[in-house]
């Protein structure tokens, strides 16, 4: 589904690369955990995977469903089914998010010459997700994440995620600020999104969101590089263990 | 352009008005000599009031009066009209009985037709002040057809709906429209006000609409200004407001810009337990200049008032906020907030905002801000993520920001009247390489 060979990239305006040649594989239905310290590029990679205007890629392909992405603009990785949920999902005044997510799918429809769903047939499905997620209905009636706590913004992002339905998900640090009760929360919702068809990466920096959601492969990115791969037990050595280990067996 | 000159453009203007009217004629003779002493105000940067107006291109142009027309209002789409409301027309300057329609719950007369509202003559000039500003005396000089308002029924229903609309002639025109509106007691109404200018020749208009409000104890209005298609024309719109105890005056404002428009508006708190809302929003493009002068009085205590307004600026547009509260030294218990926010679409698009308090009294609660951002490259990427392309997030996060004020209109009709004049104004404003 998702192949990425020997990625490269960099801030626009800054010549230091951040991803420094990434090598992943990614197949339908599976789900792979990226783990790093701060400031290893995991984030980056996210981004740059969803087309944030602000990175380069200077090398290397990233191929999705035997499609070179490397130019398309985001909203067109969108539609072929990328989905990134934000670490810091904005605020954008005046935008509700049933507005945002019927304009969504109308484009989605109108590249792929589909017929638009009516505001009725659309309100039936958001309606149930909203239901299904849980969250308050009053919430959805506001300026999209304003005044949301950060339990809010992260459960908002997989209304999205269950709205539109994408053939890969990569979760940016949804775990970060979220106490225990939203993060188990959020993390039904995303297991609730499980299936053979739809892949997730997911990127994080603390092993807690994995005793929720179960990877089947755990990567260690340290300075824009994959170093390790392997299964959740890796997820439980970092735990235990911190980077550190890590960082100094390959520096050896 | 010398001082003279600017005044011999209206010398013939004023020479051949002829109203019968033993009073109005002293008003405009009295306005009239204070302009002659004044004159159009001079250039930029030499009084605070017009610091950032530049006259030069009005002072170059000579105008006429002369109103002929056989416009039709009916079936005209750019006009905001309701058959179910009372409408009421004024061309040229001139009401225009024949085209409006209101029902009895309210009282229309002009100046020709002066029937149960001949005291309201008296009242002229007595909530503008023609030696405030210089487009007032000139309003007051050279009005050929005030019209009159009686709200006398509690609770009116209908939205009353004045409508000016410059429309084609042979020169430059001008026209100075003027009306009255008296709320009486205990009334509740509201007030839609717009202008617009269907002139779609290359002739260069100028427009100054002064329209003064009388608010009785206990009234309370809701007013709703719309500034359209202005084009090439000069527009200095003036509206003053007198409020009495009690009383509430709740204002939202939209505006198109024009190649000079000025909405100014100032409400006199004078009646205690008073409170008057002053929110807009101005969209402004390629060459254009909005002038926004807004002030508020507070003269007596426990009044309270808000201004909140918004602005879009693209292309090498100006636009200029002056947000005033004055608190007399009587006026304990005030509460005044004011705050102007900018979203700037070009680089080369300027504001200038000027959000002022001046205090007398000590036991106040007023506050004051004003912010100019830019695209914000966030909101737009996070939007294209979820398969908005470029353009169309853009325009959304443009009417994101206008939603708030728009939504305040409180009337279906207007709001959806509004939304495709913005929407169509989005699509035409030149917002090249912000991001």
């Amino acid at each position: 589904m998702l192949k990425i060979k020997n990625l490269k990239a960099k801030v626009i305006e800054n010549d230091d690369l951040i991803l420094k040649g990434i090598n992943l594989s990614v197949n339908k239905g599976e789900v792979h955990a990226i783990m790093g310290p701060n400031g290893s590029g995991k984030s980056t990679l996210a981004n740059v995977l969803a087309g944030r205007p602000d990175y380069e890629i200077t090398e290397g392909e990233v191929k999705f469903e035997s499609k070179i992405i490397n130019n398309l603009p985001p909203d067109e990785r969108s539609h072929l089914g990328i989905f990134l949920a934000f670490q810091y999902p904005s605020e954008i005044p005046g935008v509700r998010s049933f507005q945002m997510l019927k304009a969504s799918i109308d484009a989605k429809k109108e590249y792929f010459k589909e017929k638009k769903l009516t505001v009725r047939e659309f309100s039936k499905i958001y309606d149930q997700k909203v239901k299904d997620i849980g969250i308050d209905i009053d919430l959805t009636k506001r300026s999209l994440n304003f005044g949301f706590s950060g339990g809010e913004k992260k459960k908002n992002e997989i209304l999205q995620l269950s709205v539109l339905e994408p053939r890969l998900a990569i979760l940016d640090e949804t775990d970060s600020g979220l106490d225990v009760d939203a993060l188990r929360e959020v993390s039904e919702g995303v297991n609730s999104m499980l299936s053979k068809d739809r892949s997730f990466i997911i990127v994080t920096h603390y092993q807690r969101i994995l005793n929720y959601i179960t990877p089947d492969f755990v990567h260690i990115l340290i300075d824009g590089k994959i170093v390790k791969s392997g299964n959740k037990e890796l997820a439980l050595d970092i735990e235990n263990n911190g980077y550190e280990k890590i960082i100094s067996e390959v520096s050896n | 352009m010398s001082y003279t000159k600017s005044l011999n453009k209206f010398n013939n203007i004023y020479n051949k008005n002829i109203i019968l009217n033993d009073d109005i004629k002293k008003i405009k003779q009295n306005a009239w000599d204070l302009f002659n002493k004044t004159g159009l105000p001079p250039s930029m940067h030499t009084t605070e009031l017009w610091k950032y107006t530049n006259f030069s291109d009005l002072k170059k142009l000579d105008f006429d009066n002369s109103h002929k027309t056989n416009f039709v209002v009916k079936d005209k789409l750019n006009i905001l009209k309701d058959d179910q409301w009372n409408n009421i027309f004024i061309i040229n300057g001139f009401f225009d009985k024949s085209q409006s329609n209101y029902s009895k719950e309210i009282i229309v007369e002009n100046f020709s037709n002066l029937n149960k509202l001949k005291y309201l003559i008296k009242k002229i000039g007595s909530i503008a002040d023609d030696a405030e500003n210089e487009f007032i005396s000139l309003n007051s000089s050279l009005m050929q057809d005030p019209v009159f308002i009686s709200i006398d029924n509690e609770n009116i229903e209908k939205n009353i709906n004045i409508v000016m609309i410059t429309v084609d002639q042979d020169s430059n025109f001008c026209n100075f429209p003027r009306v009255f509106v008296e709320a009486k007691s205990k009334t509740n109404s509201t007030v839609v006000e717009t202008y617009v200018n269907l002139a779609d020749t290359e002739s260069k208009n100028l427009t100054v609409p002064v329209i003064e409000y009388l608010l009785e104890e206990e009234s309370k209005l809701s007013h709703k200004h719309i500034q359209l298609d202005t084009g090439k024309s000069f527009l200095f719109h003036f509206d003053r407001i007198l409020q009495n105890k009690n009383s509430s005056f709740n204002s939202t404002s939209y505006s198109n810009a024009g190649l000079l428009s000025r909405y100014d508006i100032h409400s006199n708190l004078n009646g205690i337990d008073s409170d008057c809302n002053f929110h807009g929003l101005y969209i402004t493009d390629k060459n254009e200049q909005q002038e926004n002068e807004i002030s508020i009085t507070h003269s007596v205590p426990k009044c309270s008032s808000d201004q909140m307004f918004k602005g879009i600026l693209a292309g090498e547009s100006k636009a200029v906020f002056s947000g005033k509260v004055l608190v007399k030294k009587d006026a304990q218990k005030t509460k005044a907030f004011q705050k102007d926010l900018n979203f700037l679409l070009s680089k080369k698009a300027e504001v200038y905002t000027k959000p002022s308090l001046e205090i007398y009294a000590d036991d106040v609660i007023c506050s004051h801000g004003a912010t100019a951002g830019n695209m914000d490259t966030n909101m737009l990427f996070y939007l294209q993520s979820r398969g908005i392309n470029e353009d169309e997030a853009t325009s959304m996060l443009i009417r994101g920001f206008a939603q708030e004020i728009i939504e305040e209109f409180d009337d279906e009709i207007i709001i959806s009247f509004l939304e495709k004049i913005l929407n169509s104004k989005i699509k035409t404003l030149d917002i090249e390489g912000i991001i």
